[in-house]
């Protein structure tokens, strides 16, 4: 496999590099219960994320979907198997290293926008800097920035409460960024925002990986994100059933992108 | 191997811990609030406990000291006109006081030798005494009759009514007084006698010294004497033997004369003809006319004027002392009575400014209260952890590590136990002045104990506040403790 270091990685693409694989997973497995209330949430999955691509995963509910991308993003140990971001095994990590993996390496986007409510935008945007030790001066300007991005700049001082949920989830999405993080992982980003909103938030993240080179990993029931990917892995019964590139897909089911 | 991945989180300060802590506090505000108001309440009742217990006991202590010292004047100048009992004798010779013994020395021309016997003995004696005393009723009805112990002893040493008394004991299967026939028999037939006849030459002495100062005072009144020159009382005093050390004799003589006040108001009253005129004149029935009623009128300066008219008016006798005199006495007698009915037993003098001489009762309510606020805060730290699950898994998400949100729980708990601490302390020294004016009224001690004070609503608040952070330590180890994603399903 080849190695190779932030330094030399390809910064802008709007194509994945096929040779560098970010995120792969061995026979990856998760029960949840034991004994003959075992249930397989994930049973077996083989899978490769190459670096720099935007990646839909779908899957019906209860097809291991969210295990899947719990487990990819470190939040969650699996029950058996390797997971290798960056080719490095997650589960070898200590507390810290696991800290400082998901405070640089990924940034994460929910479905519940999971701002902190008694922090402006700003400050929200900002705390995985605290976490990373940027100082205040430099984070308010990196915010300020990201917050423009997104397109708040100027609501930087509101609170979440204050917001609509799409201007949540922008501000969620530049707070994913703030320290820069190779991997984006977006849970079901548009599933709480109307058709419009959610519009924007994907052209956004599409924007993010073009222009950025972040590897985005979207899950999604939206079949709009269908047009934006690079590929779709298809998730069902704890397994990877397929995974397409959008070319394939658009041949195939060319009508898709119109529904919803 | 990607060295960038493999790296260490950086640590955070607890400074920017803190502030996190803390805005999260002020915009959960009214939980917060609640949080810090049941720690307030334990602290407070727990800093009232204490500082009440301070104030109050200090003050009993002084009230006492003041009703002994009075009592003490009583007794004195008591004694400088008729002899001490052979019972008191007794006790001042177990308790080897020793301005008494100087005075008995001085009286009976006792050796050294023979003191040391004699308080041997004296105790020997107030042992018997005790054990005869704690027979019950039936018992001693049986044994002793209606003599006393001192006259039984006497008479235990006759052989034959010793033999009979140890007869009646052993039916009722109790012991020998002074564990023995044989000790029993010392102390009635040689060391009781030899005591008596010395007590005797003490009272003896004693009575030739109270002659003494009355052939000094030339014919006058003790109580006069004292009255016109208490230095010249205290002179003839000490020439005839007594141990005016320590006695002050200004305040005795001030004594003498308010209890003659006292005594001539009662006599006065026990004129009928004065009697009926108070009644008429005040308005009140006859019976209610007695010499507390009166002094109650006098010192509380209800129907005063009329109550003094008519007495100075009946009464020569108070003619030289006037209406300031009377209601002086009648203000300080009365001053007396309450202190007394607020400190009618002797309070615990040793436990002096012991913050933590709480009484078994008081111990119980604090450990009651504890228990309370424990559950309490345990309770309402658990919520605040609970309800923030998704706030801490998406803090771990970004990188936030275990010991950063421990840490910033353990700082909410603290500036919490810190805010209810203070107002808590606050509110029961509050609580406790109250408490204690309302008993003592401006009898409470206060200033001179306010170190002893000020230190119990300290250790209220230290103990708040440490029952807040380990309330949360609990709580918020668990929440660290969990993956993030497990800590997102909670919600």
């Amino acid at each position: 496999m080849t190695v190779t270091t932030p330094e030399t990685e390809p910064r802008s693409t709007d194509r994945p590099d096929h040779r560098a694989v970010i995120v792969r997973t061995l026979n990856l497995e998760k029960v949840y219960g034991s004994g003959d209330a075992a249930t397989y949430a994930l049973n077996g999955v083989d899978s490769a994320i190459y670096r720099g691509e935007l990646i839909a995963i779908m899957g019906p509910s209860g097809s291991g979907k969210s295990t899947y991308f719990n487990m990819i993003g470190a939040l969650d140990a699996p029950s058996k198997g390797r997971i290798l971001i960056d080719e490095v095994d997650v589960a070898q990590l200590s507390a810290t290293e696991l800290a400082f993996l998901r405070c640089r390496k990924i940034g994460y986007i929910f479905q519940s926008y999971n701002l902190i409510r008694y922090m402006t935008a700003l400050e929200n945007v900002t705390v995985p800097m605290t976490f990373s030790g940027t100082t205040p001066e430099e984070a308010h300007r990196r915010g300020m920035a990201l917050l423009d991005l997104v397109g708040l700049a100027d609501r930087w001082r509101h609170r979440p409460i204050e917001m609509s949920g799409g201007q949540q989830q922008r501000v969620a999405i530049a707070r994913s960024l703030a320290n820069e993080p190779q991997i984006l992982l977006a849970d079901e980003p548009t599933a709480n925002l109307d058709f419009k909103t959610g519009e924007e938030i994907l052209d956004i993240l599409r924007r993010i990986n073009a222009e950025r080179g972040v590897t985005v990993i979207c899950s999604t029931h939206d079949h709009r994100l269908l047009h934006l990917c690079h590929r779709i892995m298809w998730i069902r019964d704890g397994k990877v059933e397929r995974v397409e590139r959008r070319e394939d897909l658009r041949i195939k089911t060319g009508k898709i992108g119109g529904e919803h | 191997m990607k060295e960038i991945v493999a790296r260490n989180q950086v640590d955070l300060g607890s400074a920017r811990c803190m502030q996190l802590a803390f805005s999260g506090m002020v915009f959960r505000l009214f939980r917060s609030m609640i949080t810090v108001a049941i720690l307030g309440m334990a602290v407070a009742f727990l800093a009232h406990m204490l500082a009440y217990t301070v104030m109050s006991g200090e003050t009993s202590r002084r009230i006492w000291r003041e009703l002994e010292s009075e009592r003490r004047l009583g007794t004195e100048l008591r004694r400088l006109e008729s002899p001490d009992a052979v019972a008191i004798l007794l006790f001042h010779w177990q308790r080897a006081e020793p301005a008494r013994l100087a005075e008995h020395r001085a009286w009976a021309g006792l050796e050294d030798e023979t003191e040391e016997t004699l308080k041997a003995h004296a105790a020997a004696v107030r042992s018997f005494q005790r054990q005869i005393d704690g027979l019950n009723p039936r018992e001693r009805a049986i044994l002793v009759g209606d003599r006393n112990a001192l006259a039984l002893l006497e008479n235990l040493a006759d052989p034959s009514a010793r033999a009979a008394f140890l007869v009646r004991l052993d039916q009722m299967d109790r012991p020998v007084p002074m564990g023995g026939e044989a000790e029993l028999a010392r102390l009635a037939e040689r060391d009781w006698p030899e005591l008596e006849r010395h007590l005797s030459a003490i009272r003896e002495g004693h009575r030739r010294a109270i002659r003494h100062v009355e052939t000094a005072l030339e014919g006058q009144s003790l109580a006069e004497a004292l009255i016109a020159s208490p230095e010249r009382v205290k002179q003839r005093a000490a020439a005839a033997g007594f141990s005016v050390g320590d006695l002050d004799f200004e305040r005795l003589a001030a004594f003498a004369r308010d209890a003659r006040i006292q005594r001539q108001t009662e006599e006065t009253l026990a004129s009928q003809v004065i009697r009926r005129n108070l009644s008429r004149e005040l308005n009140v029935p006859l019976v209610q006319v007695h010499s507390q009623r009166l002094l109650n009128w006098l010192a509380a300066d209800v129907r005063n004027a009329e109550a003094f008219d008519v007495l100075l008016e009946e009464s020569p006798l108070f003619e030289p002392l006037g209406a300031a005199d009377l209601q002086r006495v009648a203000a300080r007698a009365l001053e007396l009575r309450r202190l007394q009915r607020l400190v009618p037993e002797e309070p615990d003098l040793e436990a002096a400014e012991n913050l933590f001489g709480l009484d078994n009762s008081a111990r119980w309510l604090i450990l009651l209260a504890f228990l309370v606020c424990v559950i309490g805060v345990a309770n309402a730290m658990l919520m605040s952890v609970t309800e923030r699950f998704t706030e801490i898994a998406t803090m771990k998400c970004l990188g936030a590590m275990d010991k950063f949100i421990m840490l910033m729980f353990v700082f909410e708990a603290g500036i919490q136990g810190l805010l209810g601490g203070v107002m808590g302390a606050a509110a029961g020294l509050l609580l406790a002045w109250i408490r204690g004016f309302s008993e003592f009224g401006g009898t409470l001690v206060v200033w001179p104990v306010m170190g002893t004070v000020l230190l119990s609503a300290l250790t209220a608040l230290g103990v708040g506040i440490l029952l807040a952070v380990l309330a949360a330590v609990g709580p918020s180890l668990v929440a660290a403790r969990l993956a993030p994603m497990e800590a997102m399903r909670v919600d």
